[in-house]
């Protein structure tokens, strides 16, 4: 992958401010795009490298509240990994996953083929995690990101508050060979 | 200077003393030190431990229900591989060190050697034909910045490393081509310089062979380094892509590996270099292992097998 996904997002984690535009989705199941500000919850973790070499930084983020679309609860997400410093950066990468407290055969998804995650056929909750999913940018960017949409389905057998969505930030720097990387989650 | 002999390495001198060290955790179980680096155990034998080459990791794959089960995920421990099959590699934390060669044996991973310096030192692979295999080792002072880079010789009967004497400087990668060992050097001017050696002489002055190398990966193929031409390797009228890793095996096959953006999953492809026949593919690729002559390609949910023939090309896929 040689391309950067999103030049935006960093500037959209850091400010905490509008996310323009943002998708949602309303309860007759159309989409609409607001300019509204996003209520959201997000964190960053930051590891200095050592010998001068800069910092990384994993950010994660997601909207505070659901939107009910029928059955579905969904929510907006965003993650990054930020390499800070003057190297020259061999490749850096965003990895993500989110988990919920499921039951009843409830799914998880963020949205990329292949993540969904299902619970079993039980009455109690279990913990059920979607597929890892990366992201690589070896263009020389100092950034790598990502968003989508974590939908979980149905509402009824989501256990309210349990989702958590991780973000690991990786980073591989010209002529140092190892590699590091943070994590980060909301 | 990069390469001289005017200033002897230091790690030889430590490494005599550190050699009786080596003996003797090879004899017995040493207690783990604080923040060495855990590897996943098969719980069953149904479970393999098996390389990520894009993950960097370890992980422990169950060959039945054909899924992961669990990885080294401790945040900065890395797995750290040669660019040819090989069942040796290192393992380390990147912020305190503790690196071990591993041995991938019958699904399981066998720490074949600790460096003596654990807090300082750090290994990584650099070359190997399947008899020789030779390292990076890399001194760190206490706050973290480089003091010097060896290449050394894995001797895997006594299990213990021998570095080349008149070898240092910012080494990079190396290839072996036969008898000639290749390493490059990153110059402060951010230049890569190419050098060769005898690699059964570790008393051998290396020779520079240019001052205008580029820092693209560095391959071997029938006695002669692959070249590389915008991000794309050239062999005779072949041209295939540099991806973000990539193994090229004695019988001339290329096994890449990198990321696929439409699943999001780690892709392999398989590539005979001398006609640039595509021998097989995966996605949703979570690990591999090396058959004498072939890849298993360990996926979510399936397994491929790609193989060639002793001199090369296609054999059977049963995929």
């Amino acid at each position: 992958m040689r391309r950067t996904m999103l030049n935006a997002i960093s500037a959209a984690v850091v400010s905490l401010a509008f996310v323009s535009p943002t998708v949602a989705a309303d309860e007759s199941n159309s989409i609409v795009t607001t300019q509204d500000y996003l209520p959201h919850t997000n964190t960053s973790q930051t590891l200095t490298l050592p010998s001068g070499e800069g910092s990384l930084t994993a950010n994660v983020w997601r909207s505070t509240f659901a939107s009910q679309t029928g059955n579905a609860l969904t929510w907006n997400w965003q993650v990054s990994a930020v390499y800070s410093g003057s190297r020259t950066v061999e490749w850096i990468r965003t990895q993500w996953y989110s988990q919920a407290d499921l039951r009843n055969g409830a799914s998880i998804t963020m949205g990329i083929s292949g993540d969904s995650a299902t619970a079993s056929y039980s009455s109690s909750w279990q913990t059920v995690r979607t597929q890892v999913k990366y992201w690589t940018n070896d263009n020389g960017a100092k950034e790598s990101d990502y968003r989508g949409n974590v939908v979980i389905g149905p509402q009824s057998d989501y256990k309210q508050g349990s989702i958590v969505t991780v973000n690991t930030a990786t980073v591989k720097l010209a002529g140092d060979p190892k590699t590091y990387a943070i994590s980060a989650g909301v | 200077m990069l390469c001289s002999s005017a200033r002897k390495p230091r790690w030889p001198m430590a490494f005599t003393a550190c050699a009786a060290l080596c003996v003797v955790t090879a004899c017995s179980t040493p207690p783990r030190p604080a923040n060495a680096v855990i590897i996943p155990g098969p719980a069953s034998a149904d479970e393999r431990v098996i390389e990520d080459p894009v993950g960097q990791r370890f992980v422990l794959y169950d060959t039945v229900k054909k899924i992961a089960v669990s990885w080294t995920n401790v945040s900065n421990e890395f797995v750290y591989n040669f660019t040819t099959p090989s069942d040796l590699y290192t393992m380390g934390n990147s912020l305190t060190n503790h690196f071990s060669i591993v041995q991938l044996q019958n699904g399981r991973a066998v720490t074949v050697y600790t460096l003596p310096d654990a807090a300082h030192d750090a290994i990584f692979p650099l070359a190997a034909d399947g008899q020789n295999a030779f390292f990076l080792l890399v001194h760190y002072r206490d706050d973290g910045s480089e003091e010097w880079r060896h290449i050394v010789r894995w001797d895997p009967t006594t299990r213990t490393l021998h570095p080349f004497v008149h070898v240092e400087g910012a080494i990079e990668q190396g290839a072996l081509a036969g008898p000639t060992l290749y390493f490059t050097v990153l110059r402060p001017d951010r230049a890569v310089w190419l050098y060769r050696l005898p690699a059964a002489n570790l008393n051998a002055e290396p020779q520079l062979v240019s001052t205008h190398w580029t820092d693209d990966p560095l391959l071997a193929y029938e006695g002669r380094l692959v070249k590389v031409a915008d991000h794309q390797f050239v062999f005779d009228s072949i041209h295939l892509p540099v991806r973000a890793v990539n193994v090229l095996t004695p019988q001339g096959v290329l096994v890449q590996f990198d990321d696929d953006p439409k699943s999001l999953t780690t892709r392999a492809d398989v590539f005979q270099l001398s006609d640039g026949r595509h021998l097989g593919s995966a996605t949703s690729v979570e690990g591999v292992e090396w058959m004498p002559n072939g890849v298993q390609l360990d996926c979510d949910g399936r397994v491929e097998i790609v193989s060639w023939s002793y001199a090369g090309g296609e054999e059977e896929n049963p995929s």
